[in-house]
């Protein structure tokens, strides 16, 4: 098991809201890769049947994310509400009908810089997009000690402990896929860890075909060989990235499903153990 | 010559301000973690030019001449990025330099920087109350013959000045250097938010992040103003990866010390299929084409 520097991480509260749907294009048109224009509803918004282990490459959506969207609560807190509030972190309804009800921190998309919440299904039935939510925030600054070359992403340390083991001097996690750095696009050159997402391609049909994207799922853990998300997206022969898949897929060239990092490194010390049914929500169960 | 639809094409006047350096570029953290200071983009470059090495200015995606952007409102902007074609002619429209003429090098999208290349009597000439008028030409530029390849941010002059031959079918293109879509970076998949079209302006960056990578491929080598091929690189509607897509560009701005950036790259002509294909010729860039330098032999 490994350890962390959570006893010194400081909780520090933040706040965000529900946001509306936010509508692109002309008409709300999506172009894809051939210029064609298709008409689908995109990003923002409050899901009610679109949750944490369902298909995310087959909706007829944009971009989509699970759960509610949010951004932060005014313009004053938002780098705080996108930098914070981690994976797993608990959120909770501040007011209105639903106050006190907790759901769960899930994954920023860079793009429009959003997070996603998950509540469960009758919390989310009862939404209505005015939502207020604190977050008693840990885990930007987490550290695995030992590892000094390994980058924490934005994740709570308690889930980040179920969710890596050490052996034999390396990081072991269980993920579904294994995706080489030729394929990653929307998100490259942005700030890595503390940005968001960064996209998977689904501009080639032999290529998607060949890593078997279309089962991908919202919550499935991923590996990105060559990919270094330490400081920046971007391509480094032997980094590596474990993250989380947090949205949806895009008909647009050069975007596709979102990863959003969790842990990192210039250098090989993270190994995979491929497991068809490796999905967030399997350690956030044991929580 | 390539048979195009230039007569239909207008040719319309675009405005853009020369633009003050706006990145202080203070404590930024390189890609390993360690801060420096430097220069970033922006004014009027003195002594780095389109023809010079893009990897040498120490700085953040330094651009060479003259940057310009017009100033006035978000939707004026775009257009003046979007219809300014590379090698288009700019001119001097205000000031002691008033008449100067001088050509589009490229555009720095996300900023929407519009990189002019004028003469150094004129550089000393211009400050930052100072516009430039550029004739944009080449927007919706066609190739008769090949309704595979799109053009893009081209005029269609120094398309006829690029030394590009006509063979079985395809395009062969003189280009300084050959680039795998793993190492394009900044740019892939840009923001929609900005245009429907996103490969009609702006420009992508060719990652610099491993340096074994850059020493492999000569990247060391790379000047402003080089004609450059991404394989696997379908621009069409977008920034992608495609298998076997092809794409020439023009490289704009200079290197950097953050991840997934590096030179910038706007793109000239693309295609999903591989219909274009590259001759490496260290020869291969606009300074030549246009008249600015002599080839030295």
């Amino acid at each position: 098991m490994i350890k962390t520097n959570k006893d010194s991480l400081p909780i520090i509260g933040v706040m965000g809201k529900a946001v509306p749907p936010q509508v692109w294009g002309q008409g709300g048109s999506i172009i894809d890769q051939n210029g064609v224009a298709h008409k689908m509803p995109a990003v923002g918004g409050i899901a009610y049947n679109v949750t944490l282990g369902d298909n995310c490459m087959k909706i007829r959506g944009d971009h989509f994310a699970p759960g509610v969207s949010t951004s932060g609560a005014d313009p004053d807190s938002e780098r705080a509400w996108k930098l914070y509030a981690c994976i797993g972190n608990k959120a909770v309804i501040i007011d209105g009908p639903l106050k006190g009800k907790e759901g769960m921190v899930f994954g920023n998309s860079g793009g429009c810089r959003l997070k996603s919440l998950i509540f469960d299904k009758e919390t989310t039935d009862q939404m209505i997009g005015t939502e207020r939510f604190l977050v008693k925030s840990r885990g930007f600054g987490t550290e695995i000690e030992g590892f000094p070359n390994v980058q924490v992403g934005l994740i709570d340390p308690d889930l980040l402990e179920k969710m890596v083991e050490e052996k034999d001097g390396k990081l072991e996690v269980h993920v579904k896929r294994v995706i080489p750095a030729d394929m990653m696009g929307g998100g490259v050159g942005n700030d890595g860890i503390s940005y968001g997402d960064y996209e998977i391609m689904t501009d080639d049909p032999d290529l998607y075909e060949k890593y078997n994207l279309g089962e991908l799922c919202f919550g499935d853990l991923v590996l990105l060989t060559g990919t270094d998300t330490t400081f920046y997206n971007t391509y480094v022969r032997t980094a590596v990235t474990f993250g989380v898949i947090v949205h949806g897929d895009s008909l647009s060239l050069g975007h596709g499903p979102g990863v959003m990092p969790i842990v990192c490194s210039k250098e090989e010390v993270i190994v995979p153990v491929m497991d068809e049914n490796a999905n967030i929500i399997n350690y956030v169960k044991e929580a | 010559m390539l048979r195009t639809n230039v007569d239909r094409l207008p040719m319309i006047a675009v405005e853009g301000s020369i633009r003050h350096p706006m990145v202080p570029a203070t404590d930024v953290v390189g890609v390993n973690g360690t801060a420096y200071n430097a220069v970033s983009m922006g004014g009027i470059t003195y002594n780095f030019q389109v023809g010079d090495n893009c990897m040498q200015p120490y700085g953040e995606h330094v651009e060479p001449g003259v940057t310009t952007r017009n100033l006035t409102n978000p939707g004026e902007c775009m257009t003046y990025s979007t219809y300014s074609c590379v090698g288009n002619t700019a001119m001097i429209a205000s000031g002691p330099a008033r008449g100067a003429k001088g050509f589009v090098t490229g555009e720095h999208g996300g900023c929407e920087h519009v990189i002019c290349w004028f003469d150094q009597e004129t550089l000393m000439q211009l400050t930052y109350e100072d516009k430039v008028l550029v004739r944009s030409w080449g927007n919706g530029l066609q190739l008769l013959d090949y309704p595979d390849i799109m053009c893009m941010n081209l005029d269609p002059n120094l398309l006829n000045k690029m030394g590009i031959r006509e063979e079985n079918g395809k395009l062969i293109v003189p280009v300084t250097h050959k680039i795998p879509n793993y190492l394009m970076g900044s740019g892939k998949g840009a923001s929609r938010r900005q245009s429907s079209m996103l490969a009609q302006s702006g420009d992508y960056d060719i990652i610099t992040s491993d340096k074994e990578e850059v020493e492999a491929r000569n990247f060391n080598d790379l000047r402003y103003g080089d004609i450059v091929l991404l394989e696997d690189a379908d621009n069409t509607y977008g920034r992608g990866y495609l298998q076997g897509a092809v794409t020439i560009g023009v490289v704009i701005h200079g290197d950097t010390l953050i991840g997934g950036h590096g030179p910038g790259v706007t793109t000239l002509l693309t295609c999903k299929k591989p219909l274009i294909e590259g001759v490496i010729d260290k020869n291969a860039n606009i300074a030549y084409y246009l008249g600015i330098k002599d080839i030295e032999e």
